[in-house]
């Protein structure tokens, strides 16, 4: 039997999942046996063939969707990336009226943003999604994982405003200051003056914005963990804490690395919360109580004044293009990791607004 | 008088073979039981009667299943007809989330049978068929999980009925009922025969016996032996069949 | 019980502690919705009545008196909006990915959705600037308006349907789909006929997750569609832009007036219940739904 071109495309495998025997990978092993037939799918009728090429344009969709984002970035990043070439990434002049555009400052700003909420999320997340997977009592399961699911869904606006209305007068009056008087007195890192607004600020509101994202994911990622395992940790006479910390947090770590990535990618393209209260000033935080510059928060703030001048703009777009570039890296890393673990189930996580 | 025609068949997945060649005359309107150890291919061989292993990424047959003649792995059969002339009913009942009377009605439905008349006939007539008729008839358009696991597996026999197929394919239709149901399923197979060819994959020795004609007898993938069912009971000729019936193994 | 057979103290206690660490952990995180509610609730509550949700924002600086109608009607307009374009073609991308399995096609499909859904919305924002908003090159020139900000949060959204739907048609159950192939239907009869309304509920869910998800979207606003304290005349144009909810908590919260952040709060209470009830609500539809169909 020849191979047709329509065999070629029918594409049900809806089964794989059903598969009991062990398949090869080789794309037609009938090929190479003239006698074989293979037989894919029920492609045949013309209302199957039409069907099948009608389904595709939804495919064709999304990569034209893709295609879009990326391209309508990098056309129009393109002045501001053949004038300034890779000096753009280090230099730290940010002159519109002068039209020279260096990104540092705001590379900067997002990092130290982003390793704030990383350095509060991470291990507060991963006990959370301990205490979810493992310690909560049953009864009270349902309500605790909701609470955390809920946590995710409140707008970033709303995170910045109750920033502004509560984390930030707590900050300058009370946390600030602390810091400034004890750890200040060694480090000048943290003895700087107490604004409230700023990196510090930002980078915590931020932390709240990720851990649900953080935990929720870390615990799916426990759950997986195979019963056997947990129980064959029990016979041996472990308690609780040991088969925790020594057999399901090891079988794991590709998980909570996977997580940790999701939650970067979702930090580093913060946008309203950041922007009401990182400072807005393109300066490099030389102290923890220093105010900033996100990309995104320059975005935000002055990308419609920016278009009036075509460089201005395109300097703009490329630093949303680090952006997308650096979310796209971070979040096929993660994905990899999560999808290794957990195929397919991958809770999916939108940039924030 | 032969319905289906098996000729030197073989089924693939991938390089892996599940099923090495296989050549038996079915007859027409007699029961044929296929037995045999788990993983022994018998579902692979039922599935391919009607190409339900096309889903299967890298299947690929070796060989010709002919039905009444054509081969139905041939280019000029479609899959999708060749189901309809070969019905199937799975081992666990599989109704769909519809009401009594759209579920038996739903195969005339996709060949484009809008008629109320027709299908209210149809419908009327599958479920007698299926010995289902009595115990629904008043309720119809309840929903077809109302229904006990016994009930709705004669409601997908009816449903699998209801588009006149030639041939019907049973995968342990009776694993998942209690035995009272797995009575009612064997006695509605007698039935059926006087109008229909049935295979039947079992698992229980002695249900095979109960309804069918002729057995196959298959191991990790070959056949073994296929006669008629009172002999390969009592004299089978292949020492192999011995050993699984009187239960040394498997 | 023999010493030697019991646990050790230390073991023990090191096992309560940790309990006790990692359901403080948990506390720690879940404050923030519970500061963020009691926060929005006494710093907004004295601005909190029927009248500001009926009513359209007026003094001066605008919205010193008057209420957030403007927001709340256009918040629905570009909700609306987002959903004609993403429901259609994220359920269509989803019925793909399903039909198409693992292979090679359909698997890039699945990455470049996924990456999709990972997309800062402040690089949507600006996508949806050139595409939709800008008035001069390529693009549709619809200026600041409802229809470039709905689309652009239409955008966002087609991921999130895309993934949802493939999801929602995988956990039909097997069974269904080949009970409809062993009766001699086709892919599109099975897909029409018993795949998709297995899986409309679970679709249903999701469209109204993506709608919660774009309702809380700022940034992509502020490139597409900016603010309106009225209602607009039209869709497109110098006269299209609509308020939005969000949109008015980001500007009110800018004003240097106390006034006007306790109606930045009480709006952002608003947005809460908006959103905390849908979603409780949603979780609720789910649960039951599960219930139910469990029986299959």
């Amino acid at each position: 039997m020849t191979q047709t071109k329509e065999e070629e495309n029918r594409n049900v495998s809806m089964n794989q999942e059903e598969v009991f025997f062990p398949v090869d990978d080789s794309p037609h092993p009938a090929a190479a046996h003239p006698s074989r037939r293979l037989v894919r799918g029920s492609h045949l009728s013309r209302e199957d063939r039409i069907f099948g090429w009608t389904l595709k344009g939804g495919a064709i969709f999304i990569f034209v969707l893709f295609l879009i984002v990326l391209g309508v970035c990098v056309i129009t990043a393109w002045p501001s990336i053949t004038k300034f070439g890779l000096s753009f990434l280090w230099s730290s002049a940010w002159n519109p009226g002068r039209r020279i555009f260096g990104a540092f400052p705001y590379l900067v700003g997002t990092l130290w943003v982003t390793g704030i909420a990383l350095v509060v999320a991470i291990p507060v997340a991963i006990l959370s999604a301990l205490f979810l997977s493992d310690y909560v009592p049953k009864w009270l399961g349902g309500v605790v994982s909701t609470l955390m699911e809920m946590l995710a869904g409140i707008p970033s606006i709303v995170f910045g405003a109750f920033g502004i209305m509560f984390v930030v007068p707590l900050l300058r009056d009370h946390v600030e200051p602390f810091l400034a008087s004890t750890l200040g007195t060694h480090w000048d890192f943290f003895n700087g003056d107490p604004m409230g607004y700023g990196i510090l600020a930002a980078g915590l509101v931020v932390a709240f914005m990720i851990i649900p994202l953080v935990a929720t994911v870390t615990r799916d990622s426990l759950l997986m963990v195979p019963r056997e395992m947990v129980e064959a940790s029990y016979a041996l006479g472990a308690t609780q804490v040991e088969t925790l910390l020594f057999v399901k947090l090891k079988a794991v770590v590709p998980g909570i690395i996977g997580s940790v990535t999701l939650g970067f990618g979702r930090a580093v393209g913060e946008t309203m919360a950041v922007l009401l209260l990182v400072g807005n000033q393109g300066s490099i935080p030389q102290t923890i109580q220093d105010v900033g510059y996100t990309i995104s928060a320059l975005l935000a703030n002055t990308f419609t004044y920016a278009v009036i001048d075509p460089l201005y703009a395109a300097s703009e777009v490329e630093l949303g293009l680090i952006l997308l570039l650096i979310t796209l890296v971070v979040n096929t890393l993660g994905r990899k990791l999560l999808m290794r673990l957990m195929g397919g189930r991958l809770a999916g996580s939108v940039g924030g607004g | 008088m032969e319905r289906l025609s098996i000729k030197d068949f073989s089924a693939y997945y991938g390089e892996t073979r599940a099923l090495g060649s296989v050549s038996m005359e079915i007859p027409d309107r007699q029961v044929l039981a296929l037995i045999g150890p788990s993983g022994c291919g018998k579902t692979t061989f039922l599935r391919s009667l009607n190409r339900m292993n096309d889903f299967v990424k890298d299947f690929s047959v070796e060989g010709q299943v002919l039905l009444d003649g054509q081969d139905i792995y041939s280019p000029e059969m479609h899959p999708v007809i060749l189901r309809r002339r070969v019905g199937m009913v799975f081992q666990k009942p599989n109704p769909f989330t519809k009401s009594i009377f759209e579920n038996v009605a739903y195969g005339l439905r996709i060949q484009g049978i809008r008629a109320k008349g027709v299908l209210r006939d149809v419908v009327e007539k599958s479920l007698q068929a299926a010995a289902l008729w009595d115990e629904v008839k008043d309720r119809l358009d309840d929903s077809a999980f109302a229904l006990s696991g016994g009930q709705q597996q004669r409601l997908c026999i009816a449903r699998a009925l209801a588009v006149e197929p030639e041939v019907i394919l049973l995968d342990e239709p009776a694993s998942a009922l209690d035995p009272i149901s797995t009575a009612r399923i064997e006695e509605l197979i007698q039935e059926l025969k006087t109008r229909y060819t049935i295979v039947i994959v079992t698992h229980n020795m002695q249900q095979a016996a109960r309804v069918s004609d002729q057995t196959v007898f298959f191991l990790s993938g070959e056949m073994v032996e296929m006669g008629v069912t009172s002999k390969i009971f009592t004299t089978p000729s292949d020492p192999r069949t011995e050993d699984y019936i009187t239960g040394r193994f498997g | 019980m023999e010493s030697t057979r019991s646990l050790s103290l230390f073991r023990r206690v090191r096992n309560a502690i940790f309990g006790t660490i990692t359901a403080m952990a948990f506390v720690l995180s879940v404050a923030p919705l519970l500061a963020i509610i009691w926060v929005s609730w006494e710093k907004g509550k004295s601005a909190l009545n029927l009248s500001f949700l009926t009513t359209l924002p007026s003094g001066f600086p605008v919205g010193s008196s008057g209420g957030i109608l403007n927001g709340i009607a256009g918040s629905l307009v570009l909700a609306f909006l987002a959903s004609v374009l993403s429901v259609p073609v994220g359920v269509w991308a989803g019925m793909f990915l399903w039909e198409g399995g693992s292979d090679r096609l359909p698997s890039m499909v699945r990455l470049f959705s996924d990456l999709l859904l990972g997309v800062p919305s402040v690089v949507w924002g600006v996508v949806g600037y050139y595409v939709f908003s800008t008035s001069t090159g390529y693009g549709l020139h619809w200026g600041f308006s409802a229809l470039a900000g709905g689309l652009t949060l239409g955008f966002i959204m087609i991921p999130i349907v895309t993934r949802v739907t493939e999801q929602s048609l995988r956990d039909v159950p097997r069974s269904f789909i080949e009970g409809a192939y062993a009766l001699g239907a086709t892919r599109w009869q099975t897909l029409r006929g018993v795949a998709l309304p297995g899986a409309m509920a679970g679709i249903g869910t999701g469209v109204l997750l993506g709608i919660l998800n774009v309702l809380g979207q700022t940034a992509p606003l502020v490139f597409t569609n900016y603010y309106n304290t009225g209602i607009p005349s039209s869709l497109v144009g110098s006269q299209g832009a609509v308020g939005d909810l969000a949109m008015q908590i980001f500007i009110y919260i800018h004003e240097p007036s106390p006034e006007m952040h306790t109606k930045a709060m009480a709006a952002a209470l608003v947005l809460l219940a908006i959103v905390l009830i849908l979603d409780l609500g949603i979780r609720f539809l789910t649960w039951g739904g599960r219930k139910f169909s469990a029986r299959r």
